[in-house]
């Protein structure tokens, strides 16, 4: 692997005069699931924005399909071919859930937008019975399922998820598991964080720990979840 | 006991007028809660634009007249309203330009824009002052009437008379128009979906790649066309005059809050709560009373609460009420 799909690499920065990276490098394969996990503080949603641009970086690269993607802003970004949905505020609660959907697709000029409707109502079915409904009202999975559906309208190459199951029942977050499998199925690259290590590590090719702005453990998911060490600071035992 | 003579009374003196003026503030209101919807303050300087907006609807129709050319029985007003929309849109976009732009980058609190916006309003206040002065100006044409009163009463042999004028025929239709277009705009087009995606979260607007220049311009245009159709809709039914419409806007913020700022529908719904309260406390409701109820019963009192000198006390007294028991507004905005 000598060019991965995305790369983020030897990243240092942070908001003020203060770094919270420190040389963190998170990386994913086309169509592949990388999930990055660690203690709360530990830079896992800093990382991440660092990647799509929302960090100001001090050092290191950001590279997409070998470009170097470093200095674009996150809506060039988007227009590159990167999704992401973010932890909190990630729909318009006002507008109904079809309106989510084709504000996703506003940079699309194509006449197809229609189809990419149809594949996230087939991909999330209570999407489509809910589809006249302001989002704002649906339910925590189903807010959730709006944002990832809003996120895909552009048709990403990679797709990245802030905690998609922050506050969401241990049900509702199998089946988002089950449709983020799904959507790397399709070839779209997953960069995830995620706050249920073990259930996250289950499912990704590729883990990332990350403990104060640093890489600590990088693995397979499962090599990560076999780890002992790993498994005793991180996973509970 | 004459039921049918009250309810004419009642059309006459209260329905009809209230409806008028209720179409008129819910155009005005509907323009300061899209500015607060979307660029996030209060636009003291909306009341300012209407007078703009009005002025330069007046000079194009004294230059239409001055052609020769009219609207027949309806106010050649009418035709000057696009001119006068576009010049009052240049305008606007100037003022954004030159004030609000720079607040803007600077990513300044919403009360920092509010402050702005008066400065804007005082700005715009002499620039209309020196247009056309502090006189007032008549400028309604055509025909005065669309329901005379004696041919009402001939009509009907009712002691009463009914009359509605164009202006008012005018204001309610054209109101009509409005709300309906911007409704269809806001709800069925991408612009208009794009400018209610970025009210309702900037940041997502701005993931999605929506242009936020865009939007703010659009905000801007609709708001001055709302101005200028509201102004001279005011002008043409009541004479225009610069401080009568510097004094609209508390009536006009008191609709907005009312039924909730940033919330389009609450706006209409605002301007007629508060266009009906004003007409209803500062009625003399004498004369339909005398036809409810046995004659000599009401003696000499005019059965008027408050004298119609105080009818801004209504408005506020409303704003202060619904501020105290349902902050945001009857359609619950922001």
């Amino acid at each position: 692997m000598a060019h991965p799909f995305l790369i983020g690499e030897n990243m240092t920065g942070g908001y003020g005069a203060v770094d919270i990276l420190h040389s963190c490098t998170l990386a994913v394969e086309k169509g592949e699931i990388a999930v990055i996990v660690g203690p709360n503080g530990a830079g896992k949603s800093t990382a991440m924005k660092a990647v799509f641009g929302m960090l100001p970086l001090r050092s290191g690269q950001v590279r997409l399909e070998g470009e170097d993607i470093t200095k674009l802003s996150p809506q060039a970004r988007v227009r590159k071919g990167m999704g992401f949905v973010p932890q909190t505020h990630n729909i318009f609660t006002t507008m109904t859930v079809e309106e989510n959907l084709e504000m996703g697709a506003f940079i699309r000029k194509d006449e197809a937008i229609q189809d990419t409707i149809a594949q996230i109502y087939d991909l999330f079915p209570i999407l489509k019975e809910k589809r006249n409904q302001a989002a704002g009202e649906l339910s925590g999975g189903q807010r959730q399922q709006v944002a990832v559906g809003r996120a895909l309208m552009t048709r990403p190459k990679v797709l990245m998820l802030d905690e998609p199951t922050a506050g969401v029942s241990p049900i509702v977050m199998d089946e988002l598991f089950d449709r983020i499998i799904e959507i790397a199925r399709t070839g779209i690259s997953i960069l995830m964080v995620e706050q249920n290590a073990r259930q996250a590590l289950e499912i990704a090719d590729k883990g990332f720990v990350l403990v104060q702005g640093t890489n600590r453990y990088t693995d397979t998911g499962a090599a990560l979840l076999a780890d002992p060490e790993v498994r005793k600071s991180f996973l509970g035992g | 006991m004459d039921i049918l003579n009250a309810l004419v009374a009642f059309a006459n003196f209260v329905l009809v007028p209230g409806l008028t003026y209720g179409s008129q503030l819910a155009l005005g209101a509907l323009g300061v809660s899209l500015v607060f919807a979307v660029l996030r303050f209060s636009n003291f300087a909306h009341g300012d634009t209407m007078a703009f907006g009005t002025v330069m609807a007046i000079l194009f129709t004294w230059m239409l007249q001055s052609w020769g050319i009219s609207a027949g029985p309806l106010p050649t007003a009418l035709l000057a309203l696009p001119l006068a929309i576009a010049a009052t849109s240049v305008m606007v976009l100037g003022t954004d330009r030159l004030v609000y732009r720079f607040y803007r980058r600077q990513k300044a609190k919403p009360i920092i824009l509010m402050i702005a916006s008066i400065g804007v309003m005082f700005v715009m206040n002499g620039l209309v002052r020196m247009i056309l002065g502090t006189r007032e100006v008549q400028f309604a044409d055509g025909e005065r009437f669309l329901l005379a009163p004696a041919a009402f009463r001939t009509a009907t042999g009712l002691a009463e008379p009914l009359g509605i004028r164009t202006s008012q025929a005018v204001t309610v239709v054209v109101a009509v128009i409005c709300v309906a277009a911007l409704f269809w705009f806001l709800n069925r087009t991408r612009t208009g979906k794009s400018m209610r995606a970025f009210s309702d979260n900037e940041d997502l607007a701005l993931l999605s790649g929506i242009n936020p220049d865009r939007v703010v311009m659009v905000t801007w245009i609709i708001a001055a066309a709302l101005a200028t159709i509201a102004g001279t809709l005011y002008g043409l039914d009541k004479n225009y005059r610069v401080f009568v419409y510097f004094g609209m806007l508390l009536p006009i913020f008191a609709s907005a809050i009312v039924g909730g700022l940033g919330s389009p529908i609450g706006a209409i719904i605002g301007g007629f709560v508060i266009a009906f309260s004003e007409i209803l406390v500062t009625n003399a409701w004498s004369k339909i009373l005398g036809y409810l109820t046995p004659e000599g019963w009401l003696g000499e009192g005019l059965y008027q609460a408050l004298s119609t000198d105080y009818k801004v006390a209504v408005s506020f007294v409303i704003l202060i009420i619904v501020l105290l028991v349902k902050p945001n507004g009857i359609m619950g905005g922001k």
